[in-house]
């Protein structure tokens, strides 16, 4: 099973909006929040956290049959 | 010989000029809220840009003819504009949008246009009809704007004060000799006028602040339904001024 997805996002009455991602990995974080905040955020700033980093792990499970 | 006592009385009159709402604050005020409203149609732009859109001096006509924009009402009130749902000749649904700060631009004599921030149709006489049936009727203090137009062109609010003075000469053949003077008090209006402008200066204060909160709460309106399109289930708390919303989607 995976892990939910979440993002918090702050806004303060100067309009800044701070956005932080839980659960994502690699470049799905920047996808996710480009589509919240598409023409919302005209300025941008990026802290990349440790997760962006691991990349999402999959498993080929195919079963090979060899042949003798 | 004889001498007479005479009395002479004349008004003495002063400039006073009030320095608590100076033209300089005028125009921080008018750029302050012209860049709010600003914000705020950008902001609501996003969510009518595939709407029809027209636009009447500080009033918008939005045809959403296929009922898209199933957010555009909680999403306008939470930006502090007005959204009325209107009937009219024009397919699907109707709204006119306009906002309070164009009425407080309007007194202090500034006109806002609508059609410099939102991309807008070209006003047929069908639209223009259901827009000049549909206009809101804007209230503004004369009074008001005569402070404002007074203070915009002396660069502070300029009114006078009066008094009385009276003075004693005993006079005689070719002579005049001053016997007393008095002073009556100073006549003006500048204390009233001064409260009047703190007033406007302070409401024009709390305007500026509500409108903040009320571009935040768009914004996280915005973002709120954006969010629930996406599939997240979304929470939104109040921090003081801040907002926070807390979005979760299970997979």
């Amino acid at each position: 099973m995976m892990a939910d997805k979440k993002i918090v996002i702050d806004i303060d009455d100067k309009g800044a909006i701070k956005a932080e991602t839980f659960g994502m990995q690699g470049t799905e974080c920047l996808g996710e929040l480009d589509k919240l905040l598409k023409d919302l955020a005209l300025q941008t700033e990026t802290v990349k956290k440790a997760e962006f980093f691991k990349e999402g792990t999959t498993v080929d499970n195919t079963i090979k049959v060899k042949k003798v | 010989m004889s001498c007479e006592r005479r009395v002479y009385t004349f008004e003495e009159v002063e400039e006073v000029r009030i320095e608590c709402c100076n033209k300089q604050e005028l125009e921080g005020l008018e750029k302050t809220i012209s860049s709010a409203l600003e914000q705020k149609l950008e902001k609501l732009n996003i969510l009518i840009k595939n709407c029809n859109v027209y636009c009447f001096g500080g009033v918008l006509l939005v045809n959403d003819r296929y009922n898209i924009c199933r957010d555009i009402v909680s999403v306008t009130e939470a930006l502090g504009m007005t959204i009325n749902p209107i009937e009219c000749s024009l397919r699907g649904k109707n709204y006119i949008i306009t906002d309070e700060l164009v009425t407080f631009l309007l007194q202090i004599g500034v006109t806002y246009d609508f059609g410099k921030t939102v991309a807008n149709q070209e006003l047929d006489d069908t639209v223009r009809q259901i827009l000049l049936k549909n206009a809101p009727k804007r209230e503004v203090s004369k009074s008001i704007l005569d402070m404002v137009v007074n203070i915009k062109s002396n660069g502070e609010y300029v009114t006078t004060r009066t008094r009385t003075i009276s003075e004693e000469y005993e006079e005689g053949y070719g002579s005049s000799v001053f016997i007393s003077r008095s002073e009556g008090a100073w006549v003006s209006d500048a204390e009233q006028v001064r409260d009047r402008l703190i007033q406007l200066s302070k409401g024009a204060q709390d305007t500026v602040n509500k409108t903040n909160a009320q571009l935040r709460d768009g914004t996280a309106k915005l973002i709120y339904a954006r969010a629930r399109q996406m599939g997240y289930a979304v929470q939104e708390v109040k921090k003081g001024t801040q907002t926070q919303l807390v979005l979760v989607r299970c997979e």
